[in-house]
């Protein structure tokens, strides 16, 4: 489970002001559950997913964490581009505390990276660097992964893996994905919340979500 | 998962050494060896060091001023300084240069500098241990001298590491809060290498100009590391508190800084 209490988030502003992205938060992500969070581009969800992860802290408030998370997947892994794919893949694998061998061997299996491995990141196209990303957070096997934006990545035969990877995981594994459009969700989540001005509005129902946010949408073109 | 104290402490402490490991070792790799020649810069930076001073001193036919030859007397000078200024630059940089792997919760300010000023003291160690033993090899130079104080010797290079420990912290502070901390700070590491005795002593200084460069805490471990490492000097110039109160009110203020930023979720620009 995981537990937002009163969580608020703040950016000071460089005219001195003060924007709130995330206004005292209550919510609960409850085990077994994989749950969407919809919103519109700059409503905080990456925010929000750093937050969850432990990668930011927020203003005021808590996380209450029972089970381990993993990082926000989709942007900007945190990969070193002077070091190899195999390299990058050590440091992780230690400071998660897992079998260096292990998880490099399951990375070399899951992301078809070839001899690329042991090359520099820098030479790798966008779409290297997220299968290793993928790949890598895969590997660590975390009880709930935060997927921002995207679980598409690569071509269609590699999107079906990762796809038949979390049906695989179904069992020990959750999702929090958030997107700006609920297609990503349509496949895995079992409910939604929907992320804006600052608050989060959770519903039981995907369809509810989807309705609020279409509403949200229709509200904001008029 | 609710654990006793104790065993949460020991479980925090377990996640840090794991975390300092992992990044020695990364910054290992990034830092030198990413070129063949990588880690032959940390040699030659202090072997151009110690012979153009040495080079000139010759020049000018100035003797060494201690009972010691001149290339023993300018590297127990050259070395401390090297130390410092390497954990106080780097340190001033270390968090800017690891921002994204802060995206892993384990992975805090505190460990990022930790690993640094470990690296950074351990190479420099490492490249002196190498000096002293070429030196035995062309130049004869005895290796008694080095260990017949062992104790003095240790006390001093813990003094370094503690003062090198504080201004890293110090300085990854201060970088998160004024941007360009880290060009003031080699700025200062220009004028201090003049002003720390690298290549003279503090009792051949006029005593008005003693009294200021003291105030260098710097100066005072290079004194205390010479006073234990040359046969026959002995200074008694050096503070050993002075040092110590240095170094653990930068250590203090950095650590304060970092629970400043951390309370108040500060976030660096990505």
């Amino acid at each position: 489970m995981i537990e937002l209490i009163g969580v608020e988030k703040h950016y000071r502003l460089r005219n001195g002001g003060k924007r709130t992205v995330l206004d005292h938060i209550d919510a609960v992500f409850p085990k077994g559950k994989n749950v969407g969070i919809l919103g519109l581009n700059g409503s905080g969800k990456s925010t929000l997913m750093r937050i969850i992860a432990g990668s930011e802290r927020p203003n005021a408030g808590r996380v209450r964490k029972t089970v381990t998370v993993s990082w926000p997947l989709g942007f900007a892994p945190s990969f070193s581009g002077n070091l190899s794919g195999a390299e990058n893949l050590r440091f992780v694998s230690r400071i998660y505390d897992r079998d260096i061998d292990e998880v490099t061997e399951f990375v070399r299996d899951f992301a078809e990276l070839g001899r690329y491995m042991d090359e520099p990141i820098n030479s790798y196209s966008s779409g290297m660097r997220a299968k290793l990303a993928f790949g890598l957070s895969m590997a660590m096997d975390f009880q709930v992964y935060l997927v921002d934006e995207t679980l598409s990545v690569g071509d269609a035969a590699f999107q079906a893996k990762c796809k038949r990877v979390f049906e695989e995981r179904a069992a020990r594994s959750n999702l929090i994905i958030a997107s700006h459009h609920h297609s990503v969700m349509q496949d895995y989540c079992d409910s939604a919340g929907v992320l804006d001005n600052g608050d989060l509005v959770m519903f039981d129902t995907l369809e509810s979500a989807q309705d609020y946010y279409n509403d949200l949408i229709a509200k904001r073109a008029a | 998962m609710d654990l006793s104290l104790p065993a949460k402490f020991g479980r925090q402490l377990e996640v840090f050494g794991r975390v300092v490991y992992a990044l020695i070792l990364r910054e290992a790799r990034t830092r030198h060896g990413r070129s063949r020649i990588g880690y032959l810069w940390a040699v030659m930076e202090p072997a151009v060091q110690l012979g153009v001073l040495w080079f000139f001193y010759e020049l000018i036919g100035r003797r060494s001023p201690v009972n010691a030859s001149m290339a023993a007397f300018l590297l127990t000078g050259i070395f401390p300084f090297l130390a410092w200024r390497a954990t106080a630059v780097r340190g001033s940089t270390a968090i800017q240069s690891n921002l994204p792997l802060m995206v892993h919760p384990q992975v805090q300010p505190f460990s990022i500098v930790v690993a640094r000023v470990i690296l950074e003291l351990a190479t420099n160690l490492v490249v002196w241990l190498f000096f002293i033993l070429i030196l035995r090899a062309f130049f004869g130079e005895p290796l008694s001298s080095w260990t017949d104080e062992p104790l003095h010797l240790l006390t001093g290079f813990g003094a370094l590491a503690l003062l090198a420990f504080g201004f890293a912290m110090f300085n990854a502070g201060m970088a998160r809060i004024v941007s360009f901390w880290p060009e003031i700070i080699r700025m200062t590491a220009r004028v201090l290498f003049f002003t720390s005795g690298v290549f003279y002593t503090m009792e051949s200084l006029p005593p008005r100009a003693r009294d200021v460069i003291l105030l260098n805490p710097l100066s005072h471990v290079i004194e205390w590391i010479r006073s234990a490492a040359l046969p026959g000097f002995d200074s008694m110039h050096y503070d050993p508190m002075y040092v110590a109160v240095w170094g653990l009110w930068l250590l203090f203020v950095g650590m304060f800084i970092d629970w400043v930023v951390r309370l108040t979720g500060h976030v660096e620009a990505h």
